[in-house]
């Protein structure tokens, strides 16, 4: 074969594609029928909470004084009813999703990027580094993480932002030590002891071998994570210490429904249902991917 | 050409001792993994090592590549101490040892690409290179371990463990290291997938002029490849010899149960 | 030929298996392990299974005991002593199960629960299937103990799986095999994760169940050596199908199929002198 043939021939071969690990969870993942239910109901619920309220007719803080307490009907165009202060129930509710689902998303986020960073670190590195940074997390574990939240915000103010990243502070604990764990039994693969073999820097082996092996559990546990911070922040707004109104969080309008149930029910039916059927997604979704990419059967 | 009596890598009183968790109260006791040992490697040959499990044949592998440290002993490359050695020393004498591991699964990264897996060590070591003399690099050695170019995007976990194994050998083999390391490399395979490997092997010996440590429990695959033998127990070496002259007639106790407890294929006639 | 050895021996037929077939079903659609698979052992043999992994040499013996993985099912029969492991209901299945037929697995390091000591191991399956009482099934534990040569000592009785070696677990597991005086012990590579000292000595054990006890065997292996050196008659497996059987002397001295042939000249030529 001359070299013409020769390069030609390996461009072909560079053209076929493997099935990775990933394609194959995929597959496996859109097999799960709940999955695949959950993560259609999930995505609808977050286009509407984003695009609904534009083409709804009403404001989230407009007050309607002459229809307060109204019980969902078609003819006002308070399709859910409205609260005490006469505001489209409909449209607060898909304000509050907004709010909670970005919680859920970016709080995890954070508490992810700590977590794993301080994970893999103290994994990896094992030894004295090791025990140190995890004494730090027990710690922290111990504190009453109510009361730390509290301080953040009394320190810092009732921010959004700032709520955003006190849940993820307290999250980021879980994670630790979760990839911790994984770090550890992946660091005694062979795999590993070969790059470290070939001389290949510490944090390269971080970079390319461990963290995309860790993945998997990851983006598992992100998935019931979301729900608990979602949790979590309704908690602390049921408490007064989450968000101000106007501004509205799924938490917030259940801890006021609930004061109002037994005058006004769809002030707590609403918004608790679209909490229940997506915090029920996210732990569908989330069996269904441990199942795909964990999957002892095959 | 090279002298072909040359030392290449020298042992000497390697030690690697570590306590033994007893439980709280109890006193612990150290093991003696690797105790004492002093062998040297001449330029060319195929060095066997041979033992039953916790002889610490493995852990010897592991020593010398400085995977864990060592509790005494001196490891040399070349005639020079291995501990005196700066960063890039110790970079370039990584470059030119390197090993094979038994599990063929076990050895490659599930999450990468067959082609991406062969590259590691280019990138580490020749950064300089262009990425289409990296892939014509990777594509020639694919080429030589026997295994097809359509195997460049496949993962792992579509190859046979045969093939897994070929892609080991290819990634140690990519920077043209002197010596390579098998840590029991065909235990895990099928007979036939054995003999092809040991074939391979021998092939690539000649043809990338190596210098091989072959580690294995198994006497039959060390007689066939082996020009000398070490035979490990404890942690202790009990013979040091030819392979030939080992076989035929073996000194130590042990060295003769261990040859006499492997099952021959000939049946006696029933 | 078969069938005419087998009505020379009616009466010493064990198991007999015709027209066995194991299925999976996997995400990729139903893929056969077990083609077409007949064989039959007699009482006091030894017949080994050779084979490389993917053979289907081990899921052929699951299907016959059962252990089959959930996405796994079978057809075709396995008589043993007039009665279908393979038709017959869970519970009456049971009855055989560990007790006329013992399974030795390859790994004796995850073969034994690691939180009960090894004298309960031991007498569970005693009082499970025979109704002995405790005291009763220890005593046999004990005898039984000697039989797999370990010393029939208390402190081994009391002792837990991880303080024990490889090689003393698999004799623990053969033990408990042969703690109900089983017809047929079914062992499915019982050395492959032991040196090659501790391997002679379990297969000299081998040797002294179907020689002195006259327990019929079943030895899969993908150690041709193994074979060679315990078994009578062997069956060579590929791909779910039985390529070749034959006395063992037989078969691996003059093979006839080209498989055997090419298994045979991948050992190395040394051992053959």
């Amino acid at each position: 074969m001359n070299k013409q043939e020769n390069i030609k021939a390996i461009e072909i071969s560079k053209t076929l594609k493997g099935r990775s690990l990933w394609v194959d969870a995929r597959r496996r993942l859109f097999l799960n029928k709940a999955a695949v239910i959950s993560l259609f109901t999930l995505i609808i619920i977050s286009i509407v909470s984003v695009f609904g309220p534009f083409f709804l007719q009403y404001n989230f803080s407009d007050t309607d004084w002459g229809s307060i307490y109204q019980p969902p009907s078609f003819e006002t165009g308070h399709y859910l009813g409205t609260d005490g202060n006469g505001r489209d129930l409909l449209v607060r509710i898909l304000h509050g999703g907004r709010l909670s689902l970005s919680i859920g998303l970016i709080a995890t986020f954070v508490s992810v990027f700590i977590g794993v960073l301080y994970g893999t670190i103290a994994g990896f590195f094992g030894g004295k580094l090791d025990i140190f940074m995890m004494r730090i997390v027990e710690i922290l574990y111990a504190m009453p993480y109510l009361i730390f939240v509290i301080i953040l915000m009394v320190v810092f103010g009732r921010n959004i932002y700032f709520l955003f990243i006190a849940i993820g502070a307290v999250e980021w604990l879980t994670m630790a030590r979760i990839v911790r764990g994984q770090t550890i039994s992946l660091k005694e693969k062979e795999f590993i002891e070969t790059s470290k073999a070939l001389g290949q820097s510490n944090t390269l082996i971080i970079v390319k071998h461990i963290i995309p092996n860790l993945a998997g559990p990851i983006i598992v546990y992100i998935t019931l994570m979301v729900p608990s911070v979602i949790i979590l922040e309704s908690f602390l707004s049921f408490l007064g210490l989450g968000v101000q109104e106007p501004l509205t969080s799924w938490g917030v309008l259940i801890s006021e429904g609930s004061r109002e149930m037994e005058t006004a029910w769809w002030l707590l039916i609403f918004p608790g249902s679209f909490m229940v059927i997506t915090l029920a997604s996210l732990n569908f979704i989330g069996d269904g991917l441990r199942d795909a990419i964990d999957p002892k059967e095959y | 050409m090279k002298d072909k009596s040359e030392e290449i890598l020298s042992v000497d009183n390697l030690k690697l001792y570590y306590p033994e968790s007893a439980g709280l109260f109890k006193s612990s006791n150290t093991i003696k993994a690797v105790d004492d040992v002093s062998f040297k490697l001449i330029n060319g040959e195929t060095l066997g090592i041979v033992g039953e499990s916790g002889s610490g044949k493995s852990s010897i592998c592991r020593l010398i590549l400085s995977l864990v440290v060592k509790t005494s002993g001196k490891i040399s490359w070349f005639g020079n101490d291995l501990d005196g050695y700066t960063k890039k020393e110790m970079k370039d004498f990584r470059k030119k040892v390197q090993i094979i591991f038994q599990d063929p699964y076990g050895s490659l990264d599930p999450r990468m690409t067959i082609g991406s897996i062969i590259k590691e060590p280019l990138d580490i070591f020749n950064g300089q290179l262009s990425k289409q003399e990296k892939e014509e690099k990777i594509f020639q050695l694919m080429n030589d371990v026997g295994l097809s170019n359509d195997l460049f995007n496949r993962y792992p976990h579509e190859l046979s463990g045969g093939q897994c194994q070929r892609v080991g050998i290819a990634r140690a083999l990519i920077n043209e290291p002197s010596v390579l390391i098998c840590d029991e490399p065909v235990s895990a395979l099928d007979l036939s997938i054995q003999a092809q490997i040991l074939d391979l092997l021998n092939d690539l010996k000649s043809k990338y002029n190596l210098t091989l440590i072959f580690v294995s429990h198994d006497l039959s695959v060390i007689k066939a490849i082996c020009d000398k033998v070490l035979v490990l127990k404890h942690g202790i070496i009990i013979e040091n010899r030819n392979t030939d002259d080992l076989f035929n007639n073996p000194k130590d106790d042990y060295t003769k149960k261990l040859i006499s407890s492997v099952p021959s294929p000939i049946p006696l006639a029933k | 030929m078969q069938s005419i050895q087998k009505n020379i021996k009616n009466s010493d037929l064990l198991l007999e298996v015709n027209n066995l077939n194991v299925f999976f079903d996997t995400a990729d659609g139903k893929i056969q392990a077990v083609k077409d698979v007949n064989l039959f052992i007699n009482k006091g043999e030894c017949l080994g299974i050779v084979g490389e992994s993917g053979s289907g040499k081990t899921q052929t013996f699951f299907s016959i005991t059962g252990l089959l993985s959930s996405n796994g099912y079978c057809n075709g029969s396995a008589i043993f002593k007039d009665f279908d492991l393979i038709s017959a209901s869970e519970d009456k299945k049971r009855e055989y199960l560990g007790k006329s037929i013992g399974f030795i697995f390859q790994d004796p390091m995850t073969s034994l629960t690691p939180h009960m000591k090894i004298g309960e191991q031991l007498s569970e399956i005693a009082t499970f299937h025979d109704n002995l009482s405790k005291s009763e099934a220890l005593k046999r534990a004990l005898n039984v103990l000697d039989i797999v040569k370990l010393p029939k000592s208390r402190n081994l009785i009391n002792s837990y799986p991880h303080e024990l070696s490889g090689g003393m677990k698999q004799r623990i597991m053969i033990a408990i095999s042969l703690m109900c005086s089983p017809e047929l012990i079914i062992a499915d590579e019982p050395t492959t994760a032991l040196d090659v000292t501790t391997q002679s000595e379990i297969l000299n054990i081998f040797n002294d169940l179907q020689k002195g006890m006259g327990i019929s065997i079943v030895l899969i292996s993908h150690n041709i050596g193994v074979i060679a050196e315990t078994s009578d008659r062997v069956m060579v497996m590929k791909g779910g199908k039985v390529v070749e059987k034959g006395s063992t002397f037989d078969v691996l001295t003059s093979p006839k199929d080209e498989y055997t042939k090419h298994l045979l000249s991948c050992i190395p030529p040394w051992l053959e002198g």
